[in-house]
This record gives C-alpha cells, sequence and structure tokens, in this order.
C-alpha cells in the first residue's frame, strides 16, 4: 500500500490517491472528496457548477473497484471504476444486460467513455444519465462503504432530485450488483439525439421485458431525462405485462412514459417536445427490447438504429 | 426558388438553371459577368446526387440550392527572400485559420522560381513582422495575397535571370528556372544553382523582393444607392458560384434530420491546390449542416447566452459528416487571383443550408422558416401540416 499524498498547500487543498478502499474512506471521513473519472466533477468546476473540493481523494489506483465480474446468483458484478467504455465492449453486457451496453456506448465522446466510470454515473444523480435507466430496470444496487461500515441500497430508492443520491459525503460507491437477467429477456436504452457524438440525453427510455409463451411475462421501463431523477414507469410496465407486447402495448407504454413525464422546457429543447417524445422513444425501444427478448437484433446502440440512421 | 417553382408547376432544377447567370450577363449593379459556369456547378451537382434518378429509401428526400460569394479584392503584400543558403522564404502578412490559403502560396512562388514548395519556410500570422494584408476574410487570402506573391517571385526571378545570365555568359531570355537551378534553355550542363548565387548576393544585391499585386479592376460605381453600395460593386469582382445538392432522411415521429450525402460543385476558377480545396469544401460543407441542423446561440431575456459551451451550441461532429462528392468547375476566371482563381473560402458554407431545409420540405412538406432546422422545430412543422 502506498499512499500518494501531498501536504496541504497554502490554501489548505489536499490530494491523495490511495490504493484501498480503507484508506479512500478513511480520508472522506476526515472531510475529502471523491475524484474518479473527473468528466462531470471537473468538467462542471469549469461550467462553474461547483468549485472542485479542496481535499481530494482519487480513486484510480484502488484495484478493489475495478472490472467485471459474475456476480452473486449468476449476476453481474461492476467495480465502481468500470468504465463505459468497458461495459459498453464487454460480451457478457451486451448479451444479457443489452440496455446497458447501449446507453455506456453513448456517453460523451471517446474520451468521456474512456475515463468516465459507471459510479460516477450514478453518483452524479443527472437526471439525464445515461446508466441510471438501465442499471434501475435491471435491479441493480449499489454497495456504499464509509469508515463505519458498509450498506446496499435498491437503485429504486438511491436517487432523490436532481445531483442528489441518499449517497453521504463520507461514503464510497464501491460497486453495482445486478441479478442474474431471466431467460427471454431483451432490453434496450435510447434517446433523442440531435447529433451522433458528444451528446446528452434530451429525452431517454430504458425497457427491460421478459417474453415466455409470447407473453410478456415481466416488464421494467424508465424514463431518461424527463423527470427530477431517472424513475421507473409502472404504468408503462402494467400496460406491457401480459400483453403480446405488440405495437399496441408498445404504444400504450409511451403513453403511459409521457404522462409520467414532468418535463422542463431549457435549451435543449421545449416541455412539449419533450413529453411527445417521450411517447415516440419509449414505444421504440419497448419494441426493440421485445425484438432482442424473441432474439431478433438490433444493432448497439440501438439510439443510432432508431434514428434512421444510414 | 423551390416554392416559386412549385407555384408554376416547374421542376426546381430547371426553374434555377433557366434563371442562373451566364455569360454575358449583366449583374444587379450593372457589372458585365465574364466566364461565369453556375450552370454548370448545378448540372453536375444535380448529376452528382443522381437527382430525379433512382429510387430514394423511405424517408429520404433531395433538396438543391445555389449560391454565390464574391472574391473580395484589396492591397495585399508578400516579401520572398532567398537565403545565403538557398532556402527560401515567405513572409507574408497574410493570416492562416485553417483554409490552407497561406499554405498554397509556395506552390505558385515555387513554380516561378523552379523551387520545390516544400522547401520555403513560412513566416505568417506575424502583423509586425510581415506586410500588410486585410486578414482571414471575405474569401481574399489566395485571390490577393497571391497575386502579391506572384509579384515578388517573378521580380526574384528575373533577379536571378540577370545574375545568371553574367556567370552563364547568356542571354537572360534564353535562360530558366527549374530544379532549384539557372539553366540554359535547351542545353541544361550550362547551369548554375539557385544556392550559388544567393550566397553571392551581398549588400544591394540580396535576394529580397516585396510584391504587391494590383487589385484587379472592379466595375464602374454605377448605382451606389442599394442597400450594398459601394461593397456591393466591389464584391462582383470574379464572383464565384456553387451548387449544393444533399440527400436527407427525415424521422417524421421526432423531427430528427440525419444528411446522408452532399454533393457540392464550385465555381471558384482554377484550383491551385487541390487537397487544400477539396479540405476547405469538406469543412464548409460540414459548418453548412450545423447552421441547417444544430447551431444556435441561444440569448435570455437578461441578454445573457444560455448554451455558452460545446454540449449544447451544438458543431457538428466527424460521426455526423456525411458522404460528400465534390466537384470543382476548375475553369481559369479573367480578372480574377492568380492562374484565374477565385475565393473559396466562404463560398462552400453557403448553398448547404438552403439544399437542406428544400430536402426537408421536399421529404415532408413542411417548409422551416428559421434556421436551424432543429429537431423540434421540424416535429411541429410536421405536426401543424398534419393537424
Amino acid at each position: 500500500m502506498t499512499a500518494i499524498a501531498s501536504a496541504p498547500t497554502a490554501t489548505g487543498a489536499t490530494y491523495s490517491a490511495p490504493t484501498s478502499i480503507d484508506e479512500v474512506v478513511t480520508a472522506l471521513a476526515a472531510g475529502s472528496r471523491v475524484v474518479a473519472g473527473g468528466t462531470d466533477l471537473v468538467v462542471g468546476s469549469r461550467q462553474g457548477k461547483w468549485r472542485v473540493p479542496d481535499n481530494l481523494v482519487a480513486i484510480h489506483r484502488v484495484q478493489d473497484l475495478k472490472g467485471l465480474r459474475p456476480g452473486a446468483g449468476g449476476g453481474l458484478w461492476l467495480g465502481a471504476l468500470v468504465t463505459h467504455g468497458q461495459l459498453a465492449e464487454d460480451p457478457t453486457v451486451r448479451s444479457s444486460y443489452t440496455a446497458l451496453a447501449d446507453a455506456a456506448a453513448i456517453v460523451g465522446s471517446h474520451a468521456t467513455r474512456n475515463v468516465g466510470t459507471v459510479g460516477g454515473n450514478l453518483v452524479n444523480a443527472s437526471p439525464a444519465a445515461e446508466t441510471s435507466g438501465p442499471l434501475l430496470c435491471f435491479g441493480g444496487s449499489v454497495v456504499l462503504a464509509s469508515s463505519g461500515g458498509r450498506r446496499t441500497v435498491s437503485l429504486d430508492d438511491f436517487f432523490t432530485g436532481p445531483g442528489r443520491s441518499v449517497i453521504r459525503p463520507d461514503e464510497l460507491l464501491v460497486s453495482v450488483e445486478l441479478p442474474a437477467a431471466a431467460a427471454g429477456t431483451g432490453s434496450c436504452y435510447a434517446r433523442l439525439e440531435y447529433r451522433r457524438q458528444m451528446e446528452i440525453a434530451v429525452v431517454g427510455a430504458t425497457a427491460v421485458v421478459t417474453i415466455f409463451g409470447g407473453r410478456v411475462t415481466a416488464a421494467r421501463v424508465a424514463i431518461t431525462a424527463l423527470a427530477p431523477t431517472v424513475r421507473r414507469v409502472p404504468e408503462a410496465e402494467a400496460a406491457l405485462v401480459g400483453s403480446d407486447g405488440g405495437r399496441a402495448a408498445a404504444e400504450l407504454a409511451g403513453n403511459a412514459a409521457a404522462a409520467a413525464s414532468s418535463p422542463i422546457s431549457d435549451v435543449r429543447g421545449p416541455a412539449d417536445y419533450r413529453r411527445a417524445m417521450a411517447a415516440v422513444i419509449t414505444r421504440r425501444v419497448v419494441e426493440a427490447a421485445v425484438t432482442r427478448a424473441r432474439g431478433g437484433d438490433v444493432p448497439i446502440p440501438a439510439s443510432a438504429a432508431l434514428h434512421g440512421a444510414q | 426558388m423551390d416554392e416559386l417553382a412549385a407555384e408554376l408547376g416547374m421542376d426546381p432544377v430547371a426553374l434555377r438553371r433557366k434563371n442562373l447567370f451566364v455569360d454575358g450577363d449583366e449583374g444587379p449593379l450593372g457589372q458585365y459577368l465574364d466566364s461565369i459556369h453556375a450552370v454548370e456547378t448545378l448540372d453536375r451537382a444535380a448529376e452528382l446526387i443522381n437527382y430525379g434518378k433512382g429510387n430514394l429509401a423511405e424517408g429520404e428526400s433531395i433538396g438543391v440550392a445555389c449560391g454565390w460569394w464574391p472574391s473580395f479584392p484589396m492591397a495585399s503584400g508578400v516579401y520572398i527572400k532567398i537565403n545565403g543558403d538557398g532556402s527560401p522564404t515567405i513572409i507574408t502578412g497574410a493570416q492562416e485559420c485553417g483554409t490552407g490559403a497561406v499554405m498554397t502560396l509556395p506552390i505558385l512562388a515555387g513554380e516561378i522560381l523552379g523551387l520545390d514548395p516544400n522547401s520555403f519556410s513560412l513566416v505568417y500570422q506575424d502583423t509586425e513582422t510581415g506586410p500588410w494584408d486585410g486578414g482571414a476574410g471575405g474569401s481574399q487570402t489566395l485571390f490577393n495575397n497571391g497575386r502579391a506573391t506572384v509579384d515578388a517571385a517573378e521580380t526574384l526571378r528575373d533577379r536571378l535571370l540577370n545574375m545568371a545570365a553574367d556567370l552563364l555568359e547568356a542571354n537572360a531570355a534564353d535562360l530558366e528556372l527549374a530544379d532549384g537551378s539557372v539553366r540554359v534553355k535547351g542545353s541544361p550542363d550550362r547551369s548554375v544553382t539557385i544556392a550559388s548565387l544567393a550566397s553571392t548576393a551581398n549588400g544591394d544585391q540580396q535576394l529580397i523582393a516585396k510584391g504587391t499585386g494590383a487589385p484587379p479592376p472592379t466595375p464602374a460605381p454605377g448605382d451606389t444607392s442599394s442597400c450594398v453600395g459601394r461593397l456591393g460593386m466591389e464584391s462582383f469582382a470574379a464572383p464565384t458560384f456553387g451548387t449544393h445538392a444533399v440527400r436527407v432522411k427525415v424521422d417524421r415521429e421526432t423531427g430528427v434530420v440525419r444528411v446522408l450525402e452532399v454533393a457540392a460543385v464550385q465555381d471558384s476558377g482554377a484550383i491551385v491546390n487541390q487537397v487544400g480545396a477539396t479540405g476547405q469544401v469538406t469543412g464548409g460543407v460540414l459548418m453548412g449542416i450545423g447552421q441547417a441542423l444544430s447551431e444556435l446561440i441561444q440569448v435570455g431575456d437578461d441578454g445573457r447566452v444560455r448554451n455558452p459551451y460545446l454540449l449544447d451550441y451544438k458543431l457538428q461532429t466527424m460521426a455526423d459528416a456525411p458522404e460528400m462528392k465534390i466537384g470543382f468547375i476548375g475553369v481559369p476566371a479573367p480578372d480574377a487571383g492568380p492562374k484565374g482563381s477565385k475565393g473559396l473560402g466562404e463560398p462552400p458554407c453557403i448553398p448547404t443550408p438552403g439544399a437542406i431545409a428544400n430536402a426537408i420540405a421536399n421529404g415532408t412538406g413542411a417548409r422551416i422558416r428559421q434556421l436551424p432546422a432543429s429537431p423540434h422545430r421540424v416535429w411541429a412543422a410536421i405536426q401543424g401540416l398534419e393537424a
């Protein structure tokens, strides 16, 4: 264990880059704040959203936060430092948690995807975060560590508002755990895209559907950039369960998603347009998830294909 | 033009062909237009995009637009220096902002001096060091600074020929510059290298020349009471023309427009630097797509820009770049820049937005009146028509 730490500067700023979770949570208890990929923290400070904290603990040297591996009960364990690029390339994610690959593959730019992490994407708690919807719909939970111990929080209970979640300042997000995907499950995440790279969700939707005997037996639907947090839409899920997963059911789910949205008007688009697009994008991801559940091919990332790309 | 064509029941390309300037036409401010190839740009762009032929895929449509732009005549200066070791340097007041126009100057000087363009060093961007130039604007760098470069190079060429004439005991008129040497035409073994001439050129014999290049004549003032006034007259020296034809796909449910293919044909006279010119049109088209679809400065009621970052002021990215088919008419223009070249800085981003707006209208019936044709505007226009 070789911790790299700087002496406090004249302004009292400190920076350390330890190699163990214990050292990180000790630093957090002493008032330091985490920096991982820095794609939100640093960019946001440049935009005047916040100041970079005076006392930073960088976690990129902590091996126990890295990698993907099989999780409990046939699920998937994701270290907090797994990058979007790794998620988009991972064969298990692409085959069993396809919506997550759809989402990770379109975050920001190539550079963002190479350094931005799944832990950071969740903790930043943006209503427009790409990976939040898929992780929520796959039934994900996060492990939060502090000097006082660890707790596990379901993502259903994690987000509390724009940029806000239940994580405490002294806690580190260690991992994300996804349960096993049931046989016959297909999933899709897509967003409305004004251009093909360097984009942020103006409207996004996730669908995870399980089909058995020609009927939808389970469904999860979430909306992105349409409410104060990424959130599930139980009415859309109810519209799908028991249906044949066809166009009519997908439209009902889309309408339910639009009804559940509370979009804002901003530089990225007016609220009425966003609400209308909630119905369109949700219907499209449901149809794509059903296609995948039935073994059909929708290329990853689905966003490009669902926008009528070449 | 497309709407006029619709009113007339004409094909929009045919209406343009009937109305575009041709040789001998009189411009709107009375100037005589000569060696104008606007119609050829229209016909070639239409051909490259397969206009009126072939089946378009579901949701796809084609749009065409023409544009013109001046080559702005003004004074400009260049020094060329051949150093003691024979290496040439161009010192210019011209500015390089990525168009490659300054990089074209050694091609012009190298040809006149018999020197490899790659052997030149360039001093530019420095208004203290270089002679005056109007700057990287007005599509004028090659048009004016290129003429100044030719002027300076020709002065140096004459000096070199006279120096070599004494050494080679030949008439200067019988000498030529090639491959870094001055040699007797027809007797290449009777030669002297430019480097050796430069090494002996001391004092007031130093090989430094200045070039200015008189601006080409501008039309008589005529009526300058119009809104463009005198500027309009000068801007009609060696006008450039271009036609862009685009194939787009509109997602009717979301209003998202993807540009799939652009054919861009420019009449900018002779092309001096083919690589640079093609790059300039490629960039101009991509900027035109941004104007058409995504670039908008939004200002709040408090007067502040609401999207001062490149995340929300949306330039097109490399991933958005469509297939481009780029063509040049390439015919030298009279009273123009070096070799009969005309401006190419701004012209290639003029016609693209109109062509895209026309393609959207052709595909959806929705006529977008305000650019950019952002997804929610296109969606709203389509909704309005369908309501």
